[in-house]
């Protein structure tokens, strides 16, 4: 089963919406809790990722009996140093988004931790495409 | 055997859509006019009772009656019960009147709570999993168990203060010689939640506690008793630190532990627990949840405006930090010999899954987002379900039928009334036609 949602980029108000409605969908399905969590935590933190250091963009959504697999594609900025920016604690975000809680530099390493696989590809002043795996069994 | 403390007065609902859109856990539909609780699904929050203008959601309680079926009958009354009372002397006062209709003893929870906060305190400090939620208010326990099942394990396995005063009176009871029947421990509740609890305590085998009556039937009992002459003399056992578990930070203050955070609504309380799943409060450590605003101070069977009740408890525990030669370490020193840890895991109790079998869970969840995609999604109610959305989950389960949406209805009749329109401009061969093919 396909899903797909749109992100605002502009829009902290309804930032998180996207994963909190895969939350919800993944809840009725079933899956265990410990999964859904892995499943949460990663894509909040790429969603997040995408309102506050790109533009929005879009998540597509491939649910199958085995797997999760979740695509997130802005055309933002895009990210000069991959392996800089998975470090624990790397985070270019402003002061006016600190202020908000975020910028620990802690979204990249955390998806790699709760995912069973992540892919970022990015291309600077074209955009970046997260793709983050998590299997069910 | 109760299972819910939250029931429908079938005559009193005019079947309007007030109660199915607050329902923090979609438990109601109307069908046939009529106001249903899907029962696997109501955490007896008492959200609907508040919200029903006529009333027709009552929380089921004992009958004050049955206190006389012991002959030695121990009231526990909690802090948000002494709130009803803004206009009694002091908090003596209210306690001396429990003897007057017909309670032989008490036992303030509110000490229970001064010891509760200390296991908890200790519990927060050696914790694996944060934030540690806490565990006192039942309605949110229950909705962690259906709507937040991976956050079990941050649910602070500690009894709620109410079982901790009745184990302690019913061994202080036995110790005395006095037989098991004989002693009738009853709970005053500001919330249906409570009084579920006791038929199906959360983490526990079994309680302690033999009844719970509504704090609305106790105050009406009381209130004519409140001006007599001369005041019973009692002895208070709970400190002011006792008082404050009432009034939001479940006695838990800046000074003891460190980033927490008091969450009281249930829509707030959702907000939080949403935030914790998705990972991003782990840097704090307690979190205090209660379902209804305000606390216990705002539970479903209260009275007084919750409000008022804060400022009439502050009051209160101004008073009673004021008295310098109150001492109830021997009482705290005593309850903190009753064992206070859950004797059972909390249970998940995924009621929003579809299927147990994951491939027809996913058909079933295309078939929802396929139906969803057709209907108006305004969210007007009039089909009994709270939204779109969850009226497509029912039509999928089965639970509901399509033709129940006003709008497809009016589509489906649309389309029936086009078929017939078109029928009326086939030409059907005439006689005349006959006649002339005959020809
Ligand atoms: N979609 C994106 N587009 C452009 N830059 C990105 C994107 N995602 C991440 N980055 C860059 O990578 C850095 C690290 O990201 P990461 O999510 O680990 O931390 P953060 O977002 O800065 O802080 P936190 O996630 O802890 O709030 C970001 O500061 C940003 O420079
Ligand atoms: S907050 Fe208090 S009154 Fe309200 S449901 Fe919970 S325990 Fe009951
Ligand atoms: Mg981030």
């Amino acid at each position: 089963m396909k899903l797909h949602y749109q992100v605002d980029g502009d829009n902290f108000l309804v930032a998180g919406e996207a994963s909190a409605s895969l939350k919800r969908t993944l809840k009725q399905l079933g899956i265990d809790a410990s999964i859904i969590r892995k499943i949460s935590i990663s894509m909040y933190e790429a969603e997040m990722n995408m309102v506050i250091h790109a533009y929005g963009g879009v998540i597509d959504v491939e649910l199958s009996a085995d797997k999760v697999a979740i695509i997130l594609k802005d055309t933002g900025p895009g990210i000069p140093d991959i392996e800089l920016a998975m470090k624990e604690g790397y985070s270019t975000a402003t002061h006016e988004i600190r202020e908000l809680g975020f910028g620990a530099g802690m979204g990249l390493p955390n998806m790699k931790r709760y995912s069973d696989y992540l892919n970022v590809y990015s291309e600077v002043g074209v955009g970046t495409t997260v793709e983050i795996t998590v299997y069910l069994t | 055997m109760h299972s819910h403390s939250v029931r429908l007065e079938q005559e009193k609902c005019i079947g309007c859509t007030d109660c199915i859109k607050r329902c923090p856990t979609e438990a109601i539909r109307v069908r046939g006019s009529k106001a249903k609780i899907i029962q696997e699904r109501c955490i007896d929050c008492g959200n609907c009772i508040r919200i029903c203008r006529n009333g027709a959601k009552k929380a089921v309680t004992d009958e004050i009656s049955i206190i006389h079926q012991y002959k030695y009958r121990i009231a526990l009354p909690a802090p948000s019960f002494y709130a009803q009372f803004p206009k009694a002397k002091n908090i003596e006062h209210i306690l001396g009147t429990l003897y007057r209709i017909g309670f032989t003893d008490f036992l303030e929870v509110g000490c229970a709570g001064e010891v509760i906060a200390k296991h908890t305190y200790e519990y927060v400090e050696n914790a694996k999993v944060f934030p540690v939620i806490s565990s006192s208010c039942p309605a949110i326990v229950r909705l962690i168990q259906r709507r937040f099942p991976s956050l079990i394990q941050h649910v602070l396995p500690i009894m709620s203060p109410m079982e901790l005063a009745a184990r302690y009176v019913k061994k202080e009871y036995l110790q005395k010689g006095i037989k098991e029947e004989e002693i009738g421990v009853f709970f005053i509740s500001p919330c249906p939640a409570k009084a579920t609890d006791i038929h199906r305590p959360k983490g526990l085998k079994k309680s302690y506690v033999d009844g719970v009556l509504s704090m609305q039937d106790i105050y009406k009992s009381m209130i004519h008793k409140m001006n007599h002459e001369e005041i019973i003399p009692v002895k208070r056992q709970s400190s002011y630190k006792g008082l404050s578990w009432a009034t939001r930070n479940g006695g838990l203050d800046e000074n003891t532990i460190k980033s927490h955070i008091a969450v009281d609504g249930m829509e707030s309380v959702i907000g939080i627990l949403e935030k914790i799943e998705d990972g991003t409060l782990s840097n704090i450590k307690y979190i205090e949840a209660l379902a209804c605003t305000g606390g216990c101070l705002g539970g479903a069977l209260a009275l007084e405006n919750p409000f008022v009740s804060r400022y009439t408890l502050k009051k209160w525990i101004e008073e009673d930090i004021a008295k310098e030669d109150f001492d109830n370490t021997g009482m705290l020193q005593a309850l903190s010999e009753i064992p206070y840890g859950f004797e059972k895991n909390i249970t998940p109790r995924p009621v929003f899954s579809l299927d147990n079998d994951m491939e027809k869970a996913l058909q079933m969840m295309e078939s929802i987002e396929v139906l969803y995609e057709a209907l108006p999604k305004i969210d007007c109610g009039s089909c009994g379900a709270p939204t779109c959305r969850c009226f497509a989950e029912d039509v999928v389960r089965h639970d509901a039928n399509i033709e129940e949406c006003v709008f497809m209805l009016r589509k489906k009749i649309k389309d029936l009334s086009e078929v017939m329109h078109n029928l009326t401009q086939t030409v059907i061969p005439t006689d005349h036609n006959k006649e002339r093919g005959d020809e």
